[in-house]
Parts: C-alpha cells; sequence; structure tokens
C-alpha cells in the first residue's frame, strides 16, 4: 500500500474498534435492561399476589 | 403517525421488526463498501493511498451531523409535544453520535499528518467539528447531571436545539472562511466532483453507517423505555406496599 499504510490501517482499526465497541455495549446494555424489566415485574406480580392472598 | 409512536409498546415493536434489516444493512454495508474501498478502490493522483481513509472519514462526519440534527428533530419534538420516545431516542442517539464525531476526528488527523504536514490545525471545519464532539459529550453529561429524567430531558432538548446552530457552520464553514481543508466535493448543487470508482464505495459506506445507527438506536432505544418502565414498576410497587 507504500509510505502511508500505517495511517490508513490505524483508521481503520480505530473505527472497527470503536463501532464494534459501542455496538456490543449497546447489546449488553440492552439484556441487562430486559433483566432489570423482568425483575421489576417479577416483583410488582408478588405484591399483587401477597395481597391478594392476605 | 408521530402520536402513533409515542406508544412505547408500539414503538419497540416497530423496532424490532425493522432491526434485524438495520443490522444486515449495516454489516453488508461496512463490511462491502470498506472492503472495496482499502482492497479495490485506485489510488488518488494526488493523495495516493491515504485516499482510503476518507471511505472512513468522510461517511462518519456525515453521520456526526445527521445524528445531531436527528437529536434536535426529536429533542424539538419532545419539548413541544411532550413525546416520551422522542426523548429518549434522542438520548439513545447521542453516544452514537459522539462516536461518529471522535472517528472523524481521529481520522481526519490521521489524513492530516501525512498530507497537511501536521496532526491538527485550528481551521474552521476542524475548530467546528470539535464543538459539535464536546456538544454531544455536554448532552450525555446534562443526562446524567439531574436526579430528576424530567428535568434532565428538558436541559438537554434544549442544548440540543441550541447546539444545531452549528450544523450550518461545520456544512458551510469551507466557504464562509478561507480553510485548510477542502470544500465540498459529493454534495454539491453541481452533483458530486469524485470519480465513480471512489464515489460507489464512499457511498455504500454511508448507506452502512446509517443501517449501524438505525440498528444500535434500536438497542439502545429498547434498554431506555425498558429501564424507566421497571423504574415505574418498582415506584408503584412501592406505593402499593405503604399504602397497603
Amino acid at each position: 500500500m507504500g509510505g502511508h499504510a500505517a495511517f490508513v490501517w490505524l483508521s481503520f482499526a480505530v473505527a472497527v474498534a470503536l463501532l464494534l465497541g459501542l455496538a456490543l455495549q449497546s447489546r449488553l446494555g440492552m439484556k441487562a435492561a430486559e433483566r432489570e424489566h423482568a425483575e421489576a415485574r417479577q416483583e410488582a406480580g408478588r405484591d399483587n399476589e401477597g395481597r391478594r392472598g392476605a | 403517525m408521530l402520536h402513533a409512536l409515542a406508544n412505547p409498546a408500539r414503538f419497540l415493536r416497530l423496532m424490532g421488526a425493522i432491526r434485524p434489516y438495520a443490522a444486515a444493512v449495516a454489516v453488508i454495508g461496512l463490511v462491502v463498501g470498506l472492503g472495496w474501498g482499502l482492497l479495490y478502490s485506485p489510488p488518488d493522483y494526488q493523495q495516493g493511498e491515504t485516499v482510503r481513509i476518507m471511505y472512513i472519514h468522510v461517511p462518519a462526519a456525515w453521520m456526526a451531523m445527521f445524528i445531531y440534527a436527528a437529536m434536535a428533530v426529536a429533542s424539538a419534538t419532545a419539548l413541544i409535544w411532550r413525546h416520551p420516545v422522542a426523548e429518549l431516542a434522542a438520548k439513545a442517539s447521542a453516544p452514537v453520535g459522539a462516536a461518529f464525531t471522535l472517528i472523524c476526528l481521529i481520522t481526519g488527523s490521521l489524513w492530516g499528518k501525512p498530507m497537511w504536514g501536521t496532526w491538527w490545525v485550528w481551521d474552521a471545519r476542524l475548530t467546528s467539528m470539535l464543538i459539535l464532539f464536546f456538544l454531544y459529550l455536554g448532552y450525555i453529561a446534562l443526562w446524567e447531571a439531574f436526579d430528576d429524567p424530567s428535568r434532565a430531558g428538558r436541559a438537554a432538548a434544549i442544548l440540543a436545539l441550541v447546539g444545531a446552530v452549528n450544523l450550518p457552520i461545520i456544512k458551510f464553514s469551507v466557504d464562509w472562511w478561507n480553510t485548510l481543508h477542502q470544500p465540498a466535493s459529493v454534495m454539491t448543487l453541481a452533483g458530486p466532483k469524485i470519480h465513480p470508482d471512489i464515489l460507489w464505495p464512499l457511498l455504500i459506506t454511508a448507506i452502512g453507517a446509517k443501517g449501524y445507527y438505525v440498528w444500535v438506536l434500536s438497542l439502545r432505544v429498547r434498554a431506555e423505555i425498558l429501564q424507566r418502565q421497571a423504574r415505574i414498576l418498582r415506584f408503584s410497587a412501592a406505593t402499593d406496599r405503604r399504602a397497603g
């Protein structure tokens, strides 16, 4: 690729690392939010059942 | 349409349906566009091989401005119509926009060193792009600065709207001031000034970057909506416990 190959490869590496990192962080964040939501629903459901039981 | 999307459940269904297609567009567009640009497109007669950096730099710059414009529109929608999903869409967009702005700044610097002989100059285009990056960071910081999400949302929306003034400054900085940065060569009234061998991989990468934005936005908005719903569920459960 000639004399400036390092600049080109570094540019591609930075872009790929940032985009993949953000996509991964977003996906993990969504999975964590899904777990949190399911727990909150379960807690709310337990509360409602407890009141009905009482 | 706008009111239909204000329903979080409906918005989540729509985003869930779009997500796989957006991911496919992102992967195909970015792999084909960047692969073509890196391996098969010809070197430029002046820039040589460093022209390949443009296949990342230019779509990243377009995305940085496009996402900020989208954030400003979503913020205006949230402020005027109290649209809850628009507010969360703007919040979810900010990290994606900041990432593209950072990519634009870093790759521009990596291109500048061999071409201009310097990593950075306080040129109008470069400086206004750096201000855009700080606007993104400020917007993200404002959301974290308040305990009350509604106050945070209002403050961040006002910043997004005020900061939108910077977008025409970025776009026309190369015309209004004497800058080292070259003028527009793709989005011009007379049509693109660059050769199709360079234009096509650039456009395909830009389409891939749009797909990436929609894909990551759908993930982040889903996370925001679910977190907000979980908070409401916990709050109402705690209120019920105190009352009962």
